[in-house]
């Protein structure tokens, strides 16, 4: 009898549905792996790129003093190290993100935002308080009002250094005030809405501080309310617009501002992709 | 049943290789990256809230220029640590280039010498404008 060579219909299946099966495996694992390393490597450079582009902006440009005219090379210090200029920043809003990338770095997106975290306590000349929440100054006082037409939820704690503080007067929802050894820490919650539009604390403090720290801001809102101190944007951003770019990294670092009447501490958050 | 001949294994020895290879040679990049990059991230707020501080007249006005140790601590500490969120504990030191000062002004037989957690980061920073530049050590980290 003559033995059959080769393989059986049975073998021949099992055979090529193992060599799919590993074929796929190898394929969804690589192309999987290779995904991830890309995303990663994106997110590296995109950190880099964040990171050069915050020391860049924290540099004052060329001319250095090209608020009065426009940027040949964008930066935004006042000349001294750690210290922006508002003037600039406000002069980089009205040129607009267009014309400020092509002087900074036409080829990457970027985007970046402060936020005033310690202010001093100076009087305010005046305030803005509609649609907004509004830090008003004076002599060891602080005026804080929340004013919105729609429902807004405002939630700020504020810290005196040092010092003693004690709400004076509020119709905010609720407010605590910790003493400790370190200074005392205010804190104040305000639901505003059309039918309760404003919400107002004052706050008395002694043995004045240099400086008053807001710990921490939050403000949600359906319409556009902004932080305020005095009559200055205490919060504010610039740059591309977009949602949740792919491998987008932030740098955070702290500045000092320089409004034309005094000098707050600021986060800064460059976000590049 | 067929008896496999030898370039049978011999297939299977080189694609269990090939496998091997494959998997063995993917690209994969340092894992480490997100804990230095918070690292740098953690070190860079601290050097540059006490930059900021001194850049507005904080650390000036809260320390005597001429004779340190007659500084308000008190007072120092509230302001730094007041600039600091609660998710960052940190220990404070000064150091004038021979000894070391706690955060309250006690004299130090050495610098830094108390518990610190591993993952404790140490961001130094030059107070230029005083008179005998004292140097202060921040040690900084994330708490949750």
């Amino acid at each position: 009898m003559i033995n059959k060579r080769g393989q059986t219909w049975i073998e021949f299946l099992i055979a090529t549905v193992a060599f799919l099966g590993a074929i796929s495996i190898l394929f969804v694992t690589v192309g999987g792996q290779f995904r991830e390393e890309s995303d990663k490597v994106t997110f590296q450079s995109n950190c880099i790129k964040a990171s050069s582009l915050e020391n860049f902006f924290l540099q004052p440009g060329e001319p250095e003093d090209w608020e009065t005219d426009s940027p040949d090379i964008f930066g935004l210090s006042n000349g001294t190290p750690g210290v922006v200029s508002n003037a600039k920043w406000l002069k980089a809003k009205e040129l607009g993100f267009p014309s400020i990338i092509n002087v900074s770095t036409p080829s990457t997106s970027w985007k970046l935002g402060y936020s005033i975290s310690a202010f001093e306590t100076i009087t305010d000349a005046s305030c803005t308080t509609k649609n907004a929440v509004s830090i008003c100054r004076s002599s060891g006082l602080l005026n804080v009002t929340a004013n919105s037409t729609q429902t807004t939820r405002t939630s700020l704690v504020l810290f005196f250094p040092s010092s003693t503080a004690a709400i004076d007067a509020s119709d905010a929802d609720s407010n605590t005030t910790t003493t400790g050894l370190n200074g005392t820490e205010v804190s104040i919650f305000m639901i505003t809405n059309s039918s309760d539009n404003t919400d107002r604390v004052n706050i008395t403090f002694t043995s004045s501080p240099d400086i008053i720290f807001i710990k921490q801001s939050s403000i949600s809102s359906g319409q556009n309310i902004t932080l305020m101190l005095g009559n200055k944007t205490a919060q504010d951003s610039f740059g591309a617009l977009t949602i949740k770019p792919r491998g987008l990294c932030s740098a955070k670092t702290r500045a000092a501002i320089a409004f034309d009447d005094e000098v707050a501490i600021a986060d800064f958050n460059l976000q590049a992709w | 049943m067929n008896k496999k001949g030898l370039y049978f294994w011999v297939e299977m020895i080189f694609l269990v290789i090939v496998f091997i290879l494959i998997f063995a040679n993917l690209p994969r990049s340092a894992d480490n990256f997100i804990n230095v990059k918070d690292r740098n991230d953690l070190g860079n707020f601290g050097f540059s809230t006490l930059r900021s501080l001194d850049n507005i007249g904080t650390l000036d006005n809260a320390t005597n220029d001429t004779d340190f140790s007659a500084t308000n601590f008190t007072v120092l500490s509230s302001y730094i640590r007041g600039s600091f969120p609660s998710t960052i504990e940190i220990d404070i030191e000064y150091f004038n280039g021979t000894h070391c000062r706690s955060e309250f002004g006690s004299m130090l037989s050495s610098c830094g010498n108390f518990t610190k957690a591993a993952d404790t980061i140490r961001v130094d920073y030059t107070m230029a404008k005083m008179v005998n530049a004292t140097t202060m050590h921040l040690y900084m980290r994330r708490i949750f």
